[in-house]
């Protein structure tokens, strides 16, 4: 397709694309066209003069912000590490500031209440709950490894340092009541010469009993 | 044959799968790709590169220990731009109560004082005129509110839908519009005021 061509594309459909009524690929299309074309561009700032802001998007940071972006990063992943935390940042962070607003709205006794709510049925589930949560079934049988070995992802990740092998570790407790432990290894298979497809993601799980490490 | 973007859709869920796992070869990977996206939306919030680079490697950091709980069946890239722009916020609001309290209010200064100001961009190299927009940008968005900033950069520079800002920002999808339309009062209003060349029609 020639530079003409997309123009001409482009601006027939302006009048959809100013009027935010492009489907979204064609929309993408549209303004990567029109950040990289100075005539377009002009065309759709007579229209909109705040387009004239469109060409940012295809801005790139400068070596000066890039170089050693990745080592900082992986530095404070260490550091996370070190400190024990690697847990699951939630969907919508609450800011400190939030919190406080939230106490600050009278809310705190409500809180006392939920939490004393909670404490109320944990103490219930200890006392009456453990014979709904009885050991599994005792009869020895391979289908008790083969159902651990079916437990749904993601496992707990245990990556040792300087091994280049990701390795998934789970405890489970089988239906013969065996300790056992899972080992996943996953890995993309970018070896043309192997003759596999180069984007399969290939994972190997190991079953093994709990007393021994690999 | 795999298109182009489908392979590289493809590479990306697996490079996400392998980091669920806690492989950090992929996640260095993950990094690479999605560095630059992080530092654009970063620093068109926090309007500081230095603050910028900062605030996408704390998400990076973040994401690190986040990853494990993400749901493969939602689109990945809202997921992690709701940490790089909340993060940018958060920054953006430090900055903004460091320099009242430095400067003082009134981030706009006259026209005389930007030698880009006069410049036309019809016809102009669009590598050139980039970094002429980029100062002009970062005057005018000084008058913008975190969310408002924040808003603008999603819809009209990154070209996202208003239903991810929304979800991105944890605000309704009414609420985003409003801030859009207040940020582009401001921006227009500003436009028309220091750089009247590049505004040649506020009939919209």
């Amino acid at each position: 397709m020639t530079d003409k061509t997309a123009c001409d594309r482009f601006e027939r459909s302006l009048d959809a694309y100013l009027g935010d009524a492009l489907a979204s690929r064609e929309r993408e299309a549209a303004r990567r066209h029109a950040s990289s074309c100075p005539k377009c561009l002009a065309r759709l700032t007579l229209q909109d003069p705040l387009q004239i802001f469109l060409p940012l998007s295809a801005e790139t940071p400068s070596s000066r912000v890039t170089d050693g972006f990745w080592d900082t990063v992986r530095a404070g992943i260490e550091r996370e590490r070190a400190a024990g935390k690697r847990e699951a940042v939630p969907m919508h962070p609450v800011r400190p500031g939030r919190l406080a607003a939230f106490a600050g709205r009278g809310f705190t006794p409500i809180a006392i209440a939920a939490s004393l709510l909670v404490m109320v049925l944990a103490a219930y589930l200890a006392a009456v709950a453990p014979a709904q949560f009885a050991p599994l079934d005792r009869s020895a049988s391979r289908a008790g490894i083969a159902r651990a070995a079916a437990a749904p992802l993601p496992r707990v990740s245990v990556v040792a340092a300087g091994n280049p092998l990701p390795q998934t570790l789970e405890h489970v407790r089988t239906d013969d009541a065996r300790d056992v432990q899972i080992y996943s290894m996953t890995w993309l298979d970018q070896d043309a010469s192997s003759g596999h497809d180069p984007n399969q993601v290939t994972e190997l799980i190991l079953i093994v009993d709990a007393g021994l490490k690999l | 044959m795999v298109s182009g973007v489908r392979s590289r859709m493809f590479d990306e869920r697996a490079l996400i799968r392998l980091c669920r796992h806690g492989d950090q070869r992929s996640f260095e990977q993950l990094v690479a790709l999605k560095r630059d996206k992080a530092i654009r939306v970063a620093f068109n919030i926090v309007g500081d590169e230095d603050d910028a680079k900062d605030v996408a490697q704390q998400a990076f950091i973040k994401l690190w220990g986040a990853i494990r709980g993400y749901d493969e069946t939602m689109r990945f890239d809202p997921w992690f731009f709701k940490i790089v722009v909340n993060l940018a916020i958060d920054q953006y609001r430090r900055t903004q109560r460091r320099s009242v309290t430095l400067a003082g209010p009134g981030a706009l200064e006259s026209a005389e004082s930007h030698p880009e100001a006069g410049l036309s961009v019809p016809g102009a190299d669009v590598p050139l005129m980039r970094h002429e927009l980029r100062g002009i940008f970062n005057r005018l968005a000084a008058g913008l509110g975190p969310v408002q900033r924040a808003v603008f950069t999603l819809k009209e520079i990154e070209g996202a839908e208003t239903e991810e800002i929304a979800s991105i920002l944890g605000i309704r999808e009414s609420t985003v519009r409003n801030h859009l339309m207040q940020a582009r009062r401001i921006l227009k209003e500003g436009l028309r005021r220091w750089y009247p060349e590049y505004a040649k029609d506020f009939s919209r």
